[in-house]
């Protein structure tokens, strides 16, 4: 059983006269009480996919194939209200910066209070109380009187919080968090990721999509992983045996080009050749081009993911 | 060419739209002289306000002078005091406004606050008391229309200049050595002008209506010269015979506001930081 | 490693740079304009050929550090000499020889190159502003350097916008590169890059500083980066240095709880480290009221009663390891 399943899901931006693929046939599950890391570079189509369950996609985007199934429901087939109603309620959504949720013309208590009273049938008095209580949840200290106070009084980590708790307001099954610690210090980093962790996984059993670019954060957060490479899902599993033993060529080569701080110098591994722009993606594996197993049969259309006997399932025509 | 040109009318019509008839008025008004039957003052006396006819397009005045030819001479005024006005008000603005947004603190306050004070006048009041004094020619009226502007200009120009100095691009050519007159050249008037182009794009459309205001009162272009500010007045009188000798030269203004006006906010579109970007 | 006897090429004493925080008209009559302490009584070192990372998070004082260094910007009080003369004492032409060997790799490719600029021109701009060579030794010079970072001379005519991030950076890197300078500051050259692209840059900057025995002054958040590069790394929090010490030492041993909180923050791209992973709590204080005595008092696990009173000194205990911590008093 999964909260969230991505079933062959398309989505295309409109660029020069033409629809360009950014997003292409990927599917997985986000299953109660667990973090899914979705990891790849810029441009790989992670963020399109959080704005594609959520429909929140720019005027020149459209979804073009596939479903998004919350439990039974598939989200592409409902209408702008009914939409609206589960945004915030049974699938929340955190952002790179925390501003983005927060209206700075009214008070962190006003923007709870209203969240609250949107989604659920209760009183004035009772939202307050809740407001509060989740405020306290989220870490900000002397919380009381932090409701009356306006975002831009917040640090860039506190707003995260406050954020987290708009988002987690109305206890839903699924968070999407989009890069949510990036322009955080390392220090706060860890706190915002331990508190999402703690409140939505341990807690409440609910989901976390965890989208990053970081593979440390990865390794430290999340159950399982997706990698993203040119818009497809290269690689899926288990963290530890991702990390253990990863298969596809592209996670290898990711894997082994990140600066340690735990190993001392010497030459970096790096990635022959640059990613492919959305443009002129090529039609088979979209790593063949720089991959150094590259053989004939990669051109043959995208590989489909392939379960393999590490535990993961990974689209590469070498495990065919 | 022609794929970058529907780029641009893709990206925002009314400037293209703005700029045609800009275009289109200036190419019919410097040729006129070669096309035009008519000269400006040729009077024909057979024909006093006449309405439209084959012989004359859009009617005649009271003198039985060519509404059509004088509209087409009119613009001549009309664009030269636009452009000599925003030419000069832009050169002296840029300047000032590169300036003090460029080295701030006291020479900013020295450039700025006389610029506040002259920007306290109406527009209107300061060209007239300046024509009323030094003439009427329409050097004079430039200049005028100049001075007007020079604040306004200046004050975009430092606004534009303020954000670009404080761009990485610009800490890095300091650090290489780069010299004020080059920072200030090289690095921050290109990335600052955008605003300053819409700015003297709209301003040119304001000459054109503070020039036809001038001579409509009397203190711009003088009879027999024509003027579509003139034009308006001296049909005042007779506007119960022959509308044509105000609705043709107020439509004139008009249309070349209208303009101005297009491609100062197609340009805005345009120059948009965000688009220069991709 | 050289030796620590021969002059520094870059040494700075007491550097400090205050900002006054303007409050408004009425604040500033009443006289309570409050000092923000960017950079706090800073003294480094660094020596040729040699590479000095600079860590620490937002409102560190890092970046200011790193524009201090370079003259960029004028200090409160303090001296820095780049090869024993004083760089805020020179006069113009001295300063622009200073100018010519110290340049700065900055740290957003896509603002730092200006978009009205082609790449080749971006290039050749140090190079006419010192009017080196004649103008076809320009051109070659320009063709040479951005053969050298991994670019083509096709590239010199695109436009910045027309570049990947990565390349970008390899356009800033051949424009510092153009005076053949022997001191760069880089201020977090990699971090708005991809993990892949910001290997391929680390491997250059390392050949680049083999090939012209450049001394590089790294200032970044990326501790992963730091222990990849760094001969020395200075600790910073809150303006002030809080360790210091030879690479290899600071992290086999950090010393000051905070340098111990950072690197337990990080987050190791490891899974089976997991439990290691510890993050101090708190924020970090706003630098307009840092906390009295050592600043990192209030977040310290192993804060004392006395923490709070008195400043701590960077005190050098062993093999040029420095700690300001009462801890090791």
């Amino acid at each position: 059983m999964s909260l969230l399943s991505l079933r062959g899901l398309s989505t295309e931006f409109y660029s020069g006269g033409r629809w360009l693929e950014a997003v292409s046939d990927v599917s997985f599950d986000l299953r109660p009480g667990e973090i899914l890391g979705l990891v790849g570079e810029s441009g790989c189509g992670k963020s399109t996919i959080a704005y594609s369950v959520m429909q929140l996609l720019a005027h020149n985007a459209r979804i073009s194939r596939g479903q998004v199934l919350l439990g039974e429901t598939d989200l592409l087939r409902l209408e702008e209200a009914d939409l609206q109603a589960l945004r915030g309620s049974r699938v929340s959504m955190i952002f790179q910066n925390p501003m983005t949720a927060l209206d700075p013309l009214f008070t962190i208590g006003h923007q709870l209070v209203e969240t609250l009273q949107a989604h659920l049938d209760i009183n004035m008095h009772e939202a307050r109380r809740r407001a509060l209580s989740l405020l306290r949840q989220v870490g900000i200290p002397a919380a009381e009187e932090r409701l009356r106070a306006y975002p831009h009084q917040f640090s860039g980590g506190m707003s995260q919080r406050i954020a987290l708790a708009i988002a987690i307001a109305c206890q839903p099954q699924v968070l999407i968090a989009d890069e949510p610690t990036t322009a955080l210090d390392v220090t706060i980093q860890a706190q915002i990721l331990q508190l999402i962790r703690r409140l939505l996984v341990d807690e409440r059993g609910s989901g976390v999509l965890l989208i990053t670019h970081d593979l440390g954060v990865v390794a430290q957060v999340c159950d399982r992983v997706a990698v993203m490479y040119a818009g497809s899902i290269v690689e899926c599993g288990e963290v530890a045996a991702l990390f253990a033993a990863p298969q596809h060529p592209y996670t290898q080569a990711l894997l082994n080009s990140l600066p340690s701080h735990r190993k001392a110098r010497g030459r970096l591994e790096t990635i022959a050749g640059r990613v492919p722009s959305l443009g002129d993606r090529p039609a088979g594996c979209p790593f063949a081009p720089r991959c150094p197993h590259t053989k004939e049969r990669c051109e043959n259309g995208r590989p489909p993911l392939i379960k393999v006997e590490t535990g993961q399932e990974v689209a590469c025509v070498l495990y065919d | 060419m022609i794929a970058r040109l529907r780029a641009s009318y893709a990206a925002s019509p009314s400037a293209s739209v703005g700029a045609s008839i800009i275009i289109a008025l200036v190419i019919l008004t410097a040729a006129a002289p070669l096309y035009s039957p008519y000269k400006p003052e040729t009077m024909d006396f057979m024909a006093p306000l006449s309405g439209p006819s084959r012989a004359h397009l859009l009617g005649t005045d009271n003198f039985g002078r060519d509404i059509l030819t004088r509209v087409l001479y009119g613009y001549q005024i009309s664009l030269a005091v636009a452009l000599g006005s925003v030419g000069f008000g832009m050169a002296a603005g840029v300047t000032l406004g590169l300036l003090a947004g460029y080295f701030g603190g006291a020479l900013d306050n020295i450039i700025m606050r006389p610029m506040d004070v002259l920007m306290a006048f109406p527009a209107i009041v300061l060209v007239v008391a300046l024509t009323g004094f030094v003439g009427r020619e329409i050097a004079v009226m430039m200049l005028a229309v100049a001075v007007v502007y020079v604040p306004i200009f200046a004050r975009v120009m430092r606004g534009a200049a303020l954000e670009c100095v404080n761009e990485l691009y610009v800490e890095g050519a300091r650090a290489r050595g780069a010299s004020h007159l080059r920072l200030m050249l090289r690095h921050i008037l290109p990335n600052a002008i955008p605003p300053v182009l819409i700015q003297a794009s709209i301003l040119m459309g304001i000459a054109i209506l503070l020039e036809s205001a001038l001579s409509f009162i009397g203190l711009g272009t003088q009879p027999p010269d024509p003027s579509l500010g003139l034009m308006l007045s001296e049909g005042r009188s007779f506007m119960q015979q022959a509308p044509w000798m105000v609705l043709v030269p107020g439509l004139a203004i008009s249309l070349a506001v209208l303009g101005f006006n297009l491609l100062g906010n197609g340009l805005q579109a345009l120059l948009n930081p965000a688009r220069m970007a991709r | 490693m050289s030796s620590t006897t021969e002059t520094p090429l870059l040494r700075a004493e007491g550097l400090s740079k205050f900002f006054t925080l303007e409050q408004g008209v009425l604040a500033g009559l009443r006289g309570t304009r409050r000092a923000l302490r960017a950079v706090d009584s800073v003294s480094l070192q660094v020596h040729a050929g040699q590479t000095l990372a600079i860590v620490g998070e937002s409102g560190s004082g890092k970046s200011t550090l790193g524009r201090l260094l370079l003259r960029l910007l004028l200090p409160s009080a303090g001296r820095v000499f780049f090869q024993d003369s004083d760089i805020f004492a020179m006069k113009r032409a001295q300063l622009r020889a200073f100018r010519r060997q110290a340049q700065i790799i900055l740290q957003d490719p896509s603002a730092s190159l200006n978009p009205r600029m082609r790449i080749g021109e971006i290039v050749r701009e140090p190079l006419d502003i010192y009017r080196e060579g004649s103008k076809s030794e320009r051109r070659k010079r320009v063709q040479a350097l951005l053969e050298r970072v991994g670019l083509t001379s096709a590239h010199a005519r695109a436009y910045p916008r027309e570049l990947s991030g990565g390349q970008r950076q390899r356009v800033g890197i051949a424009a510092a590169l153009a005076l053949s300078p022997r001191l760069i500051i880089a201020d977090e050259p990699t971090s708005s890059l991809d993990v892949s692209v910001q290997a391929q840059t680390l491997n250059l900057l390392a050949e680049l500083q083999q090939d012209f025995q450049l001394t590089y002054v790294f200032i970044t958040h990326d501790l992963g980066v730091v222990r990849h590069f760094a001969d020395r790394v200075a600790v910073m929090y809150l303006g002030k240095i809080v360790e210091e010490a030879p690479a290899e030492a600071l992290f086999a041993a950090p010393q000051h709880p905070y340098t111990q909180a950072l690197f337990s923050a990080i987050p190791p791209p490891d899974p089976t480290q997991r439990v290691s992973w510890t993050p101090p709590q708190g924020e970090p204080p706003s630098p307009l009221a840092p906390p009295p005595g050592c600043h990192f008092h209030p977040r310290c696990p192993l804060a004392m009663p006395q923490c709070s009173r008195v400043t701590p000194p960077l005190v050098s205990r062993e093999a040029g390891h420095s700690v300001a911590c009462l801890l090791y008093e």
